[in-house]
């Protein structure tokens, strides 16, 4: 009786005895929470590596999750405009709203490249603040950990030493595996590719790559024969090296393409699941690479 | 020149044989110093060159190896202004064209009554219901928004109020409270704007009871359970003045109840599941032509069950997705009509399912049947006659439409809808809608 008693105590009063909730909008960032936290947090995504973060629906079972969140880490700079602001609404949820300490936006920690010049939409979809795919550059990552840990450590002090130790030894680990990343993508260095999507611009920026046409004729607006037809004639001036697109975009363009041109199409992971190897923050990164350095030798 | 040198060369030799072996020696002493003092700081030169290479070395290996904070970190000093408070503003455009294939006098539909806003749309082109969407968090505390929809009437341009409302932000227990005017949370449709549906007309059952769509003005507390799974209840206490109930009324015009409850099915189902309830005492209401003989007090409740199921592969809809509507309504009313109280008792009830397909990134294709049906009652056939409340079983209709949607802006429909009866003959919508400022988002 006792017990049924102090059960629906906890069901009615949100007393959590438990771990730090985490509600993350992509998977990279459950990743990186999970780095962090380890066993002490349970960390959510509401996407997965299959899926376009641009396009979900504000489902029953996502607001039945991020009620229950303690934190929510989410990419920001208008990636998720289309359903988080409603799912926020609807949470019911004071500790994750903008401007508490559970919410965290990782794009607000580091500088975002591509900001328009321009706000219009006949230019697609465009971001006002920024291109929001930062989880392919692993520096940006490792400044996106120390900020999340500090969060992490501030949310939940009892564990905070924990949170720090675990961020440090990640921090050493990922600082020697951006040495090897480096090292072994000199080769990629000033190679010409063609990007389905704006998903790649921070991966370039950091490998020194040159994206210098994309599938899509406007961000978010999908790839049209006539604009493919324009880009044999670019692949081949230029001598384009690879097309990559991420694993949840449909791979007809890219392979059309590489059909016309024998330019190969490498399908890369975007985040945590998009491909088998991607089952962590460091196989994303290596998957990445050596998909690429694959085409290339 | 030859002499010269050589005069040169001996006076040379004369001199350096005058000199002693003492001075000689001395000077040999100097040289080896200085050769030494210069050794020492050509040696010293040569290794302040060495450090000085290794640093410029070790940095460009740390320019390689260590990320570069200062590129990276996002930049602290921010602009702000005045219009960064300004709430997101978003208009909506629809416009229409209109083909009936013959001429209809006005919406009927034998065993209900019409509320007012419910009509015939005028035939060719017209602007459909346009609205302006404002919306902010007011504080840390509210959220608000109102909706101003600009319809046209008979030729004159109307301006209402479709929603106005606040909403809590930061209840415990996870609760919320919302207050204004906004549509009840009764069925599934109710509570999403025109430009949000399917098909360009409400289903006849959205019709027949509502005019349109149910407007409450009062208050609802929500609550969010905490269950593993969505698990949603409210209640809501209305004003019970405008259709479909009628009066005045002390705090308890109308009171709403509603469950809801959804979820997942592996990464590409998801489902919703609501029952919901309204009742109202209703005081004269407006009946056919707005004879008071028809005017209808006494206890109007409704039930309504909605479900809806999307399906898309992976979860990703841009690509492709499916989508299952089914909603159920039942009124029943137990009164009198006319100031000479001659007994009433309505019972009306009404069905749709749909399905709408996004067969290719930017095209969608949708069918819908929609079932009405009415069984009212009174010892006075001839007053039911009359009033327009006595039904012949009941009425269908059949619609299709197909939507080109080159953005998330922009959405052109073409819809065919085919005959109820005599009255409501088959007609063609051409619609188009267009969103402009801000990112809407919509909701399950």
């Amino acid at each position: 009786m006792k017990k049924i008693l102090l059960m629906t105590l906890t069901l009615f009063t949100g007393i959590s005895f438990a771990k730090l909730n985490i509600f993350t909008c992509e998977p990279e960032w459950a990743a990186l929470a999970t780095e962090i936290g380890k066993d002490k947090i349970k960390a959510f995504s509401a996407t997965h590596g299959k899926q376009d973060p641009h396009f979900i629906q504000a489902r029953p079972s996502l607001i039945a999750k991020i009620r229950k969140a303690d934190l929510l880490v989410c990419t920001g700079a208008e990636l998720e405009i289309g359903w988080l602001p409603l799912l926020l609404r609807k949470s019911a949820n004071k500790k994750i709203l903008s401007g508490q300490s559970g919410n965290f936006i990782a794009t607000s920690f580091v500088k975002l490249l591509d900001k328009p010049t321009r706000i219009d939409r006949s230019q697609g979809d465009v971001h006002a603040s920024g291109n929001p795919h930062v989880q392919s550059d692993p520096r940006r990552m490792a400044e996106i950990a120390k900020k999340l840990s500090e969060r992490m450590q501030q949310l939940d002090a009892d564990n905070a030493e924990f949170y720090q130790q675990n961020t440090k030894e990640f921090l050493s680990q990922w600082n020697e595996s951006i040495k090897k990343w480096q090292k072994q993508a000199k080769v990629l260095k000033g190679r010409k590719i063609i990007a389905h999507h704006k998903s790649w611009i921070y991966l370039s920026n950091w490998l020194d790559m040159d994206i210098i046409a994309y599938l899509e004729p406007k961000p978010g607006v999908p790839p049209t024969a006539d604009h493919l037809s324009k880009l044999i004639k670019i692949a081949k001036n230029n001598k384009v090296d690879m097309i990559i697109f991420a694993a949840y975009q449909n791979p007809k363009s890219a392979k059309w393409l590489n059909k016309r041109t024998d330019i190969p199409a490498v399908e890369l992971p975007f985040t945590i699941g998009g491909t088998k190897n991607a089952s962590d923050l460091f196989g994303l990164i290596d998957d990445t690479i050596n998909r690429m350095v694959e085409v290339v030798r | 020149m030859k002499i010269k040198y050589t005069t040169v060369l001996l006076l040379l030799l004369i001199s350096s044989v005058g000199f002693a072996n003492d001075d000689l020696q001395a000077i040999r002493a100097e040289i080896m110093a200085m050769k030494q003092q210069y050794e020492t700081k050509i040696t010293a030169l040569e290794t302040r060159l060495q450090a000085a290479e290794d640093k410029i070395n070790q940095q460009s290996q740390q320019i390689e190896e260590i990320p570069q904070a200062d590129t990276i970190i996002a930049e602290t000093s921010q602009t702000s202004n005045a219009n960064a408070f300004n709430p997101a503003l978003s208009l909506i455009f629809d416009g229409r064209y209109v083909d009936y294939a013959h001429k209809v006098d006005g919406l009927t539909f034998p065993g209900f009554v019409i509320g007012p806003e419910a009509g015939v749309e005028p035939e060719g082109f017209n602007l459909g219901e346009s609205e302006l969407t404002l919306s902010a968090n007011i504080d840390d505390k509210f959220y608000g928004q109102a909706t101003i929809a600009f319809a046209n009437d008979a030729g004159e341009t109307a301006v209402e109020i479709e929603e106005l409302f606040f909403q809590t932000l930061s209840l415990p227990y996870g609760m919320t409270l919302k207050g204004g005017r906004y549509f009840s949370a009764l069925g599934y449709l109710n509570e999403q704007h025109a430009h949000a549906w399917d098909f360009a007309q409400a289903p006849l059952i959205y019709q027949a009871l509502f005019g349109s769509q149910l407007k409450n003005d009062g208050l609802q507390l929500s609550m969010l359970l905490p269950t593993d799974f969505y698990l949603e209840a409210g209640l809501e206490l209305g004003n019970a003045l405008g259709f479909p109930a009628s009066g005045e009324h002390n705090v308890f015009g109308s009171q709403t109840a509603f469950v809801t409850t959804g979820g997942d099915i592996g990464y590409s189902s998801s489902w919703q599941l609501g029952l919901s309830y309204w009742r109202a005492s209703v005081k004269q209401r407006e009946g056919l032509d707005g004879n008071p003989d028809y005017a209808f007090t006494g206890d109007s409740d409704i039930k309504a069950l909605d479900f809806v199921y999307k399906w898309a592969p992976n979860g990703n809809n841009k690509l492709q997705n499916v989508k299952f509507q089914f909603e159920y309504f039942e009124r029943n009313e137990d009164g009198t009509l006319g100031e000479d109280l001659v007994d009433y008792d309505g019972n009306q009830n009404g069905w749709y399912g749909e399905v709408a397909w996004l067969f290719k990134p930017n095209w969608r294709a949708g069918i819908r049947h929609d079932n009405i049906s009415a069984n009212n009652n009174s010892l006075n056939l001839s007053r039911l006659v009359d009033a327009g409340l006595l039904a012949d079983g009941s009425q269908t209709q059949n619609s299709l439409m197909v939507e080109w949607l080159p953005s998330e802006f922009t959405r052109w429909r073409i819809q065919y809808s085919d005959k109820i009866d005599r009255l409501n003959p088959a007609q063609w919508t051409f619609q188009y809608t267009y969103s402009m400022g801000s990112h809407g988002a919509h909701q399950f």
